[in-house]
């Protein structure tokens, strides 16, 4: 088979994993290698559907014993199949890689024969890259459910990312989709992984040459949408996952429907996509808002208010917080008024030195006002009007929302709306 | 009203700055010579390029004000905008008055300004770092060109010195007809203008194709969305890409 129609079977395989990130490891180049890797990540390109190109992401095969319902590669679906040869994506990569197109290489398959045997292959080229060809770049390799720790530790030498992909939030959508893979097969890899991760970096706190294993930590990522989990349940996932694997990410996907007939999944025509957006608006509230799931979602409320983000949602529930003075209140504050960000808080909070702010002080810093109004004092001045009601917010919450303002009836489908969540590291670079 | 001149280069920028200082009046202008116009009221003085006046303006920076600093002033001395010779000088200014923390004041009419410029040179290098397209030449050498809205590419050399550390390559950017060029182990900056048609190695056509099927093969029709790939990537940067930015191609929407 030619190598371009091979490269076209085994990315349009592997597309539908969303994490492309290239971010998490600083690593100089060495005199007379290629390759390094920026800590903050570098896009390369963006696609047609406006998403960040940062590796090469291709399947070693397709060719699967599995047969997941949700996936376009299962055993059972009629699609043209190929498999790599590891000299064929050594090469692919090194040369992307010369011309710039490419910060690295994020490397995954389907089941061929048995998850060890997948695996093997999967090493032998990342070790090719390292040992043979000095490629320094990065490097992000898919754990196959079920291999073994043997393979999992040779892996992990070369790997700057690893990920296991959880795919389903509940034990019980997992069985009933990926009959073949067990919760176990998943969490015992991760468990193995971050136990070396955390003995390695403790190695390195006192022999700075003291081998890397995975320094950019491990990932996983969950599908939306394919069964009826709600919300409450795969943040609560989530949640688990950075605390108790430290994942550097959770990724979620809106299932596509790329499968037909099969009365196990969902009819719908279209990608849950604005879910999948609220989902990573929430995941984000988590990691740099400090929100927990349960200030969020519970049993009682257990799916997101879609029409409008995470954290209005919170703050219109908690509207005995509000207002906060922001000439005054602490950062962790100002972080759950809806409108301040990260960056503006910093802002505030530095700026604030300088004199009291105003509200025009505010919108130079970044602050989206029209938010962030109804939560805020300036100096003593609340400016979200007079009589406002819970009703009355929310209502214009909604209108200003930047994802509900572009939605037309027709256009709920179109993927025109989420671009945020793709280029997510580029929010932190300014 | 006193306008110090320079000759364009960052050396002589802080010489001129130096001069400034020295000299206490801070009416006047400090002009590279390639945006001054003059006019009747200003009174041009040439500055000659010093290396030590511009070593001892570095050495007060890093003391005083530190490393984030001289980065910025770098960046928007190299913005090459009308306004930036005075917004770093200004803004130096204020640093050794108020002190190095006069930067978060972001409200402050220099300050404001200074701050917006720089970050954008730094935007558009991080973008740079990603966008700049090789190819292979039949000499063996890899070969880019591109046209940076800002004169960046000091910036990016070092970074393709480090990564690309094994390969001789050559950065050009065609609108200001200068490269950064690297032979494994150096780089310099000089000028560039080709007069002849390059000549690609044998397998370069063959490895853009197998990127351009890549690209399209990774895109998911379901989230088509060509204006935010636009807005990723600004319209003056698009006929430097190998792969074809802002079209659908039939295979990507069958
Ligand atoms: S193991 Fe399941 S998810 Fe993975 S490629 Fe095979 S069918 Fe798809």
């Amino acid at each position: 088979m030619e190598l371009d129609k091979k490269i076209q079977i085994l990315t349009q395989g592997a597309k539908y994993d969303v994490s492309c990130s290239s971010s998490g490891v600083e690593r100089r180049g060495k005199k007379g290698q290629l390759g390094s890797a920026a800590e903050s990540g570098i896009c390369h390109s963006f696609t047609p559907d406006g998403r960040c190109i940062s590796l090469l992401k291709i399947l070693m095969s397709n060719n699967c014993d599995y047969n997941c319902a949700y996936c376009i590669n299962r055993q059972s679906n009629d699609v043209p199949r190929a498999t790599f040869t590891p000299e064929e994506l050594v090469n692919l990569t090194m040369d992307f890689y010369r011309r710039n197109y490419i910060e690295g290489l994020f490397l995954s398959s389907a089941v061929c024969n048995n998850p060890d045997h997948t695996m093997e292959r999967m090493v032998a080229v990342v070790r090719l890259l390292r040992k043979r060809e000095g490629f320094n770049g990065y490097i992000h390799l898919k754990g196959i459910p079920g291999a073994s720790e043997e393979l999992l530790a040779q892996a992990g030498q070369y790997a700057d990312r690893m990920s296991m992909n959880l795919e389903l939030p509940t034990k019980k959508s997992l069985k009933l989709l990926a009959p073949q893979k067990s919760t176990q097969q998943i969490t015992a890899p991760m468990h193995y992984l971050r136990d070396k991760i955390e003995e390695s970096k403790a190695l390195r706190q006192q022999f700075t040459k003291a081998p890397n294993f995975v320094p950019a930590g491990q990932t996983t990522q969950m599908m939306i949408g394919a069964t009826n989990d709600s919300d409450y349940n795969i943040m609560t996932v989530s949640e688990g996952m950075y605390n108790a694997y430290q994942m550097k990410r959770v990724y979620y996907s809106a299932y596509i429907p790329v499968v037909q007939n099969n009365s196990l999944l969902p009819t719908t025509v279209h990608a849950p996509l604005l879910r999948e957006h609220r989902l990573y608006q929430t995941d984000w509230l988590l990691r740099f808002y400090g929100f927990k799931t349960s200030e969020i979602l519970d049993e009682a409320h257990p799916n997101l208010d879609l029409e409008m983000d995470p954290k209005c949602y919170w703050a219109l529930n908690h509207l005995k917080f509000f207002p906060v003075e922001v000439n005054r209140a602490h950062i962790s504050l100002l972080l759950r008024v809806p409108g301040i960000g990260p960056t503006s808080a910093q802002r505030i909070v530095k700026g604030r030195r300088y004199g009291k702010l105003d509200y025009d002080a505010l919108k130079k810093m970044g602050v989206v006002l029209k938010r962030a109004k109804y939560f805020i004092l300036c100096d003593g001045k609340f400016y979200g009007g007079k009589n406002t009601t819970q009703a009355k917010i929310r209502h214009q919450l909604v209108i200003e929302d930047p994802v509900m303002k572009k939605l037309n009836p027709d256009q709920l489908h179109m993927s025109s709306l989420f671009p945020e969540v793709f280029s997510s590291e580029s929010l932190y670079l300014r | 009203m006193k306008v110090y001149i320079y000759d364009d280069t960052f050396k002589g920028y802080l010489t001129a700055i130096f001069k400034w200082f020295e000299n206490k009046d801070f009416e006047d202008d400090v002009c590279r010579a390639s945006l001054y116009g003059g006019n009747l009221i200003n009174r041009p003085i040439d500055v000659f390029t010093d290396e030590a006046c511009a070593a001892r303006v570095v050495k007060g920076v890093l003391e005083k004000l530190g490393y984030e600093w001289l980065d910025m002033i770098h960046a928007v001395f190299l913005s090459e905008l009308p306004e930036a010779d005075m917004l770093g000088a200004r803004a130096m200014r204020l640093g050794f008055k108020y002190g190095k923390s006069i930067l978060n004041d972001e409200r402050h009419e220099v300050i404001q300004p200074f701050l917006k410029v720089a970050r954008a040179v730094k935007r558009e290098t991080h973008s740079f770092l990603g966008f700049v397209r090789f190819s292979k030449l039949d000499s063996g050498i890899y070969y880019a060109s591109c046209h940076p809205t800002y004169n960046i590419l000091v910036l990016l050399a070092p970074h393709f010195a480090d990564r690309m550390g094994d390969q001789s390559w050559v950065i050009h950017d065609t609108g200001r007809g200068i490269a950064a060029f690297y032979n494994q182990s150096d780089w310099h900056i000089n000028t560039l203008n080709l007069s002849e048609p390059l000549l690609y190695a044998e397998d370069e056509m063959a490895l853009r194709n197998n990127w351009r099927g890549y690209f399209e093969a990774v895109t998911i029709s379901e989230r088509v969305n060509l204006k935010l790939q636009q807005q990723k990537i600004p319209k003056k940067y698009w006929k430097y890409f190998t792969e074809d930015i802002g079209v659908l191609n039939q295979n990507t929407i069958e």
